[in-house]
């Protein structure tokens, strides 16, 4: 039956009525009067083949009450003339007719695999029936290997999703409790109306910032990230960050680079001379790029892989160094260290590239600064940020390029080119303000790090052999062009920004940057989006946004303060209490903090992957009066919600893709109608704008004044003001899904260049993936003819300053919180200890091969794959140990939880790592229990900083750039098989 | 080549024309039917098809009421009276209100999530909700393309299709259980052609999902009304089809 009475637009499929009105009983006896019988008590041919007039043909009208509504053909609609003739002597009459697809459709994924592949997706009958890698990139450097195919077993058994069971095909509220699974169907227009009169609530009361939307990755389908983003942006509502929750943001490229991420696209592997692939399982995670790193070997590129087990990647590496878990930065520092006393590095690159020949003042450990030394004369406008180096002559120079004298962060009228030759070894004193104070340079302050790194000590530490790894140091630095792939791994680590900032000074200190075959390219989701100024427009018009880092966030609401060690408790507040880090709601001007309200959930599943789960659970999750996930499937937020709504698959609507693996735009399209009565992310949230604009109107409500913002929020417009075009003021410009595809490539750099008549749009994305024209202002290299996209080219070869308070590579922070936890320079410490309790195993949860997160996770064909139920990957001394055999039921627990799983012995692993490749759903444990479950509240206090602390031009809270990780793997657990004594 | 409105081919050329317009000597078909020339059997079961696949649905309001107050049920009886298959007739009442009646539906056909079928060696039914909805489910030995290849292709024969507005599988029941009215109402109006199609139906698919659904609810506790409702719909199924088997092949349909 079809509900949908929401409005539509013209060009919408036109539907059928209800079959019935909710509100009115179908006629009391018999056939509705009129139809279809005539008074001679005949009956229309075409109506009784369509199940019209049954009752009455029959004369069983009058014994029972039921109108011809409950009879009627209601899925299946008559095409042809349905009184006309159909022959039919056998099945095989059926299949006379010569096979040929009606339409071919070209569409992806939607998933955050990076893989941004395109397909082409075959329907006949309005069914999608299978899908084919498209195979048409075009070719930009023919001495690479082809960009031809792309596409991995999950994109090719996506049509499972399409047509399977358990999509969610009407809008449904929960009639039970919250994960009971206690469904009822409701209209369009229920669902609708109950969620705006709900958000007009609280709105008109002040709660707009008690409003979030959570949805992840723009890169993935920027157009379904934008939906629900531009209706909470127009709501003053809180738009959430993911990159850094997911903990795939590597802190150290903020803290080294001044910048999110930027990555060489996949295709520049072949370029290299000398990969490390470190903890980046390629051939699992990066299917569709993994030819690159494979092929490479046929060029004579070394490979060399940094995994703590045996890894799928490992197996095809021609060396494999196995640290111990949690020790790459002891590893990075010792290869440092090789490379340093060797004097294999760079010097050019340090002196020029990088924050080395700065001074620091040993007496606090900060920068010697221009604004210290009378001597020093200076036209910065901020002296206290020029930064000095000693020339060759011993004299003291301002730094060009520091933040000082630049205007903001990025600011590409200065330059780092040095018209003098600073040294990297200079130690003495100098006449400050202060009195005399000693100084040396950070390359002097590294060196004294770096000692600590002898062979005996990284052996110790990480077991891996001593000549090994200086081998390898020695290979890499001598190497022509050398490249490290980093993976997610580190990342998990509560010191993931000191594993990356060492890792980082690997290819700083051999001056592997800004050229091809080189850099640090590490992958984690498609976090970073081309199209960035057109997306960012459309998902935030009023240009306004309440971002909010969303580790703080949940763990805040979930109750963190309560639940963590003192000092991090402390610094919590403090970079709360400063404005380092934003919490909403915001607090009131008496001082109270309402709870958040409401959630918005799609394209993502958020409760699922929630570190902290048990307190997201039991504190954060009773304080949201009303969660409504968009989605396909009752995936474990969805079971969650109170209100679910059926959105389209990902080839049910227009939208775009893009992924810093490749350098092409390319779209979804829609193959097929939505199922049942789905719609696109972009309708939903199109219509609850309408809906909402229309009880507010009704109510006759007033504008509110943003707190934080000067604008107002106008509920009786918002509908109007969802499909204007903020640029051009067109009223309804962008009602339609393909017309927010428009917008985007029309008003981004890269697909519309300014100083260029070329453009890419939509049909020409249908027509075949485009390469991007130009980077914009977001990349650090150009798009160049003929050559794989490289970063860093802004700095290294244009010498611009990087954006951070050096204006170079900064190794060195400042900040009073690092000073005081002793991590100036990046430097390897023991993670928190006994984090979810005092266990023997490490607890470690990457990505997995037959999932991207949790979609496919529980699709029967990849299901069939591998166990077919949540497993944890054990070593065999470890499993023998506690008695446990391969396939035994086994329950992994800790302070927080206990989780039941199948052991697979794993013999490559390490000892005492318990591995569960994740992301299970909730519902396939057995105790509805979650991987998360066995994963405490914890973050790292380095984390909420801002630098410099006043201005914050080098780290600053911005969603995705900055803000605390959500880390994992630094959690204990243990292992027992299930039923027995293991206690 | 010619056939007649009883579905008997004409010639012995194999070919089968859809085209009505080709047979230039028949007669104008009638736009109005005559009740007295209905096959009243035929009508009947296509009516407890039709009221099959509208009850294999989430109930609204005006269905729940008329659940409630026994006219469904009422009218199951009479429709059933009139099919002559002896079949036994089905509870169609409830005790549930509304909304559970509905939670019940949903968490039965729609909700779908994993679930363990034997921990031991990690099977498990992933596709789904615990009673599943579609053919396919209870074809674990056939491709779900095959599955509903075959029914788009029957659909579309027949002059079908899938609507697009509110669009599912081709092998979801409800689908399924109205194309056997449809057939039903076909022979009815005196195409015996029809009824050989639903034999075959019945043979190819819809016994198949019946069955399996039917055998499936029986593994579910709480299944209220759609216990009793597959109960019957397995009963009628299978009578229906072993009437027809009877009645084209002499045997039981089997």
């Amino acid at each position: 039956m079809n509900r949908n009475d929401t409005p539509q637009n013209d060009d919408e499929r036109t539907e059928k009525p209800d079959r019935e009105d909710p509100e009115i009983d179908g006629p009391a006896v018999g056939d509705p009067p009129g139809d279809p019988t005539d008074s001679d008590g005949s009956v229309s041919r075409r109506g009784f083949l369509e199940g019209v007039g049954i009752a009455s043909l029959l004369g069983i009208g009058g014994a029972s009450a039921v109108g011809d509504g409950l009879f009627q053909m209601d899925g299946l609609q008559t095409v042809d003339d349905p009184i006309g003739d159909y022959p039919y002597r056998d099945w095989e009459d059926l299949y006379r007719e010569e096979w040929d697809w009606d339409s071919v459709a070209r569409s992806t994924h939607s998933v955050n695999c990076t893989g941004s592949c395109s397909w082409n997706v075959y329907v006949k009958n309005g069914q999608v029936w299978r899908e084919e890698q498209a195979g048409d990139y075009p070719r930009f450097d023919e001495s690479l290997p082809d960009p031809n195919p792309r596409g991995c077993q999950k994109g090719a058994c996506y049509t499972d999703y399409v047509n399977a069971d358990q999509r969610i095909k009407h809008p449904l509220k929960r009639v039970g409790e919250r994960g009971e699974g206690q469904w009822q169907r409701i209209s369009w227009d229920e669902a609708l109306t109950e969620i705006a009169e709900h958000v007009v609530d609280e709105v008109q009361d002040g709660r707009y910032d008690a409003i979030s939307g959570f949805t992840p990755i723009p890169a993935m389908s920027p157009v379904s990230f934008a939906s629900g983003s531009r209706l909470i942006n127009l709501l003053g509502g809180v738009s959430h960050s993911f990159y850094d929750w997911y903990s795939d943001l590597p802190p150290g490229q903020p803290i080294t680079w001044g910048t999110q991420t930027d990555n060489a696209e996949s295709a520049d592997w072949y370029n290299a001379d000398y990969i490390i692939a470190w903890g980046s399982n390629i051939n699992v995670t990066r299917i569709p790029d993994a030819k690159y790193f494979l092929e490479a070997a046929y060029e004579g590129t070394k490979r060399v892989g940094v995994f703590t087990d045996y890894s799928q990647t490992a197996i095809h590496t021609d060396e494999w160094i196995s640290p111990d878990s949690g020790t790459d930065t002891a590893l990075a520092l010792g290869m440092a260290r090789t490379i340093v006393d060797e004097e294999l590095y760079d010097e050019a690159h340090l002196k020029e590239q990088t924050d080395m020949p700065l001074l620091v003042r040993e007496d606090t450990g900060k920068f010697l600064r221009a604004s210290d030394v009378p001597a020093v004369e200076t036209d910065a406008d901020r002296p206290e940020w020029m930064l000095l180096m000693v020339d060759a002559d011993g004299r003291l120079r301002e730094a060009p390029g520091s933040l000082g004298e630049r205007d903001g962060q990025k600011d590409y009228s200065k330059s780092i080119d040095l018209d003098f030759d600073p040294r990297l070894d200079a130690e003495r004193t100098v006449e400050t303000t202060d009195g005399t104070v000693g100084v040396r340079t950070v390359w002097n302050e590294l060196r004294d790090e770096l000692a600590e790194y002898d062979p005996e000590t990284v052996h110790e530490e990480t077991e891996v052999g001593r000549e090994t790894y200086q081998r390898v140091a020695r290979e890499f630095a001598e190497a022509e062009k050398a490249k490290i792939i980093h993976g997610k791994g580190v990342n998990d680590w509560y010191h993931n920004d000191l594993g990356n900032r060492a890792i980082q000074l690997l290819v700083t200190l051999t001056g592997n940057l800004g050229e091809q075959g080189t850099g640090l390219d590490h992958y984690v989701g498609q976090e970073k989006i081309w199209t960035f100024h057109g997306w960012k427009t459309l998902s935030f018009p009023t240009g306004n946004v309440r971002g909010v880092p969303t580790t703080l966030w949940t763990y805040y609401h979930a109750g963190i303060l309560d639940n963590t060690d003192p000092d991090t408790a402390a610094k919590i507040r403090e970079s709360i209490d400063k404005g380092w880090m934003p919490v909403y709601p915001e607090e009131r001007e008496d001082g109270s903090r309402p709870d958040p309200s409401t959630m918005f959930v799609w394209r993502g599943n958020y409760f699922n992957q929630a570190k902290g789960n048990v307190a997201v659970e039991e504190e954060l999750w009773p304080k949201l009066d009303l969660v409504v996930d968009i989605n396909f499937r009752m995936d474990s937020t969805a079971m969650y919600s109170d209100i679910v709504l059926p959105t389209a698959s990902h080839y049910e609507k227009h939208d775009l893709s893009m992924t810093d693996m490749h350098s092409y735009v390319h779209p979804f399209t829609p193959a097929v109608e939505p199922l049942g009565e789905s719609k696109t992310d972009w309708q939903i949230f199109r219509e609850l704008a309408a809906k909402i604009q229309e009880v507010a109107t009704e109510r006759g409500v007033d504008p509110v004044q943003d707190r934080k913002f000067d604008r107002v929020i106008d509920l009786t417009t918002i509908h109007d003001d969802y499909v204007r075009d903020w640029s051009t003021d067109e009223a309804d410009a962008l009602a339609e899904d393909r017309a927010a595809c428009e917008y985007i490539l029309e008003h981004s750099e890269e697909s519309n260049p300014a100083d260029s008549d070329e453009q890419i749009t939509f049909a020409d994305t249908v027509e075949q993936p485009q390469r991007l024209l130009e980077a914009g202002d977001h990349w650090t290299s150009d798009i160049e003819e003929g050559e794989a996209y490289t970063p860093w080219k802004d700095y290294v070869q244009e010498k611009n300053p990087w954006p951070t308070v050096t204006g170079r590579q900064q190794y060195y922070i400042d900040h009073d919180w690092f000073l005081e936890l002793g991590e100036e320079l990046p430097t390897h410490k023991e993670g928190p200890t006994n984090t979810g309790g005092d266990y023997p195993m490490e607890y470690n949860t990457p990505h997995g091969r037959w999932s991207i997160h949790s979609t496919w996770r529980d699709s029967e064909k990849l299901l069939r794959l591998q166990r077919g139920e949540p497993v944890v990957y054990l070593h065999p001394e470890d499993a023998a140990e506690r008695g446990i055999e391969d396939g035994d039921a086994v329950e992994v627990f800790n302070d927080l939880s206990t989780v039941e799983l199948q052991a697979k012995i794993y013999p490559s692993s390490q000892r005492g790592t318990a591995r569960m490749y994740f992301a299970w759903e909730r519902f396939q444990f057995p105790d509805d229990t979650d991987f998360n479950s066995l994963v405490p509240m914890y973050m790292k206090p380095t984390q909420l900083v801002q630098y410099p602390e006043d201005t914050g031009e080098h780290l600053y809270f911005f969603p995705n750039y900055w803000g605390p990780t959500g880390v994992n793997s630094d959690v204990r657990v243990d292992v027992r098989k299930k039923g027995g004594d293991g206690e | 080549m010619n056939t007649d409105r009883n579905g008997e081919a004409a010639d012995c050329s194999g070919e089968v024309s859809r085209d009505s317009e080709a047979s230039t000597d028949e007669p104008p078909v009638a736009e109005r039917l005559d009740a007295k020339r209905v096959d009243r059997q035929a009508a009947a079961r296509g009516g407890v098809y039709a009221l099959l696949a509208a009850l294999f649905d989430e109930p609204d309001e005006s269905t729940y009421r008329r659940i409630a107050a026994g006219d469904v049920d009422a009218t199951c009886r009479d429709l059933l009276d009139a099919t002559g298959l002896a079949v036994e007739t089905p509870e169609l009442t409830v005790e549930d209100d509304h909304e559970t009646l509905c939670a019940r539906f949903n968490d039965l056909f729609t909700v779908g999530y994993a679930e363990y079928e034997d921990r031991t060696d990690g099977s498990l039914d992933s596709q789904g909700p615990p009673v599943s909805l579609y053919e396919t489910a209870y074809r674990p030995e056939a491709s779900w393309n095959d599955v509903n290849l075959d029914l788009a292709r029957a659909y579309d024969y027949f002059g079908l299709e899938v609507d697009q507005s509110a669009r599912d599988n081709h092998d979801y029941l409800p689908y399924q259980l109205e194309f056997a009215g449809y057939l039903a109402r076909r022979e009815a109006e005196s195409s015996a052609d029809a009824a050989r199609a639903r034999l075959d139906l019945h043979d190819r698919h819809l016994h198949v999902v019946a069955g399996g659904l039917a055998d499936r609810i029986d593994e579910e506790h709480g299944t209220g009304l759609y216990g009793e409702l597959a109960d019957f719909l397995d009963r009628f199924v299978t009578a229906d089809q072993t009437a027809l088997a009877e009645r084209f092949e002499g045997g039981d349909g089997g």
